[in-house]
């Protein structure tokens, strides 16, 4: 949040927007968490987007591309639940996930990495989720939700 | 029971390779590429790189035609300093054939969501994609190669 907070200094130029020509000789203050949410808030939904166009719902048409020896598609139910997930995750304003992959047993798994943390959600061939948190690929949580729904409370 | 023959183990020094289908990789590995499935009712399959002479592309196309794969690269000794032990088994149409005992599909899903990120991250490194030659129904190692 501290980032979010903070603002931009620039010496000597007027800035409009920082995609624009810099202009002007003043000293500006650009509100940096303005920007940086502006931006940032566009590029998370086009990024959710993505995933849920060209990733899901591919999928969705075409499941035999994730198949292969031993490794089941999802069912357009599994995907049904997916793309459910990513929008409702997508609207409570959480980054897109660094991932999302096919299990082994024809569920999906949205995976969210960021240095040595990894959090793991799994939505199963049965409709339920699982929520894996890992430290240095160590498991330090492991919760089963009865369905996507209890995600968030919903 | 583990059948190891003595004659040839896998030594610590070994490269093992894991192939890997291309949806597995995305932004990184995902561990879900080392999640037994349903035909590893023994072991996840790893193969001697010295099969095939630690070729990834050669290795890659052994997988299925129409596929692309990725190939990750393990030692022997980082397999086992996860406490995983890797065995050797031949099978008729790939001699270089290994397994790892400890993750099979029948462990509880908390076991394997122990084991795969571990063994994700003892990865060396990950080639490809590379096509596979494989016909579906054609034995793991019957491939069309270029002489």
């Amino acid at each position: 949040m501290s980032r979010l907070m903070a603002s931009w200094t620039i010496t000597g130029r007027t800035v409009s927007t920082p995609d624009q020509p810099l202009e002007g000789h003043d000293e500006t203050r650009v509100p940096w968490g303005q920007f940086t949410s502006n931006e940032e808030e566009e590029r998370r939904l086009e990024q959710w987007q993505s995933l849920i166009d060209s990733r899901l719902i591919e999928w969705g048409r075409n499941p035999s591309v994730l198949e292969d020896d031993g490794v089941e598609a999802p069912t357009p139910h599994t995907i049904a639940n997916a793309c459910q997930l990513a929008r409702m995750m997508r609207d409570d304003k959480l980054p897109p996930p660094t991932r999302v992959v096919p299990t082994v047993d024809g569920g999906v798994a949205f995976e969210l990495e960021t240095g040595d943390h990894l959090v793991c959600l799994e939505i199963t061939p049965a409709g339920t989720l699982e929520y894996d948190r890992y430290f240095k690929s160590s498991l330090q949580d492991h919760m089963e939700l009865p369905a996507i729904g209890h995600v968030f409370g919903r | 029971m583990d059948e190891t023959p003595a004659e040839n183990p896998v030594s610590n020094d070994e490269i093992l390779f894991r192939r890997v289908p291309e949806t597995f990789m995305c932004n990184g590995l995902s561990f879900q590429a080392f999640m037994p499935n349903k035909t590893d009712s023994t072991g996840i399959s790893l193969s001697r790189s010295s099969f095939f002479a630690d070729d990834p592309v050669r290795f890659a196309s052994t997988g299925r035609i129409g596929k692309k794969y990725y190939v990750a690269r393990l030692i022997a000794a980082g397999v086992r300093s996860l406490g995983l032990e890797v065995v050797p088994r031949p099978e008729p149409d790939n001699p270089g054939h290994a397994e790892i005992p400890d993750l099979n599909h029948s462990q509880t899903r908390t076991i394997k969501k122990q084991l795969a990120p571990a063994l994700a991250n003892a990865v060396l490194s990950v080639e490809g994609p590379f096509p596979g030659l494989r016909h579906r129904d054609a034995p793991t190692t019957e491939v069309e190669m270029d002489p």
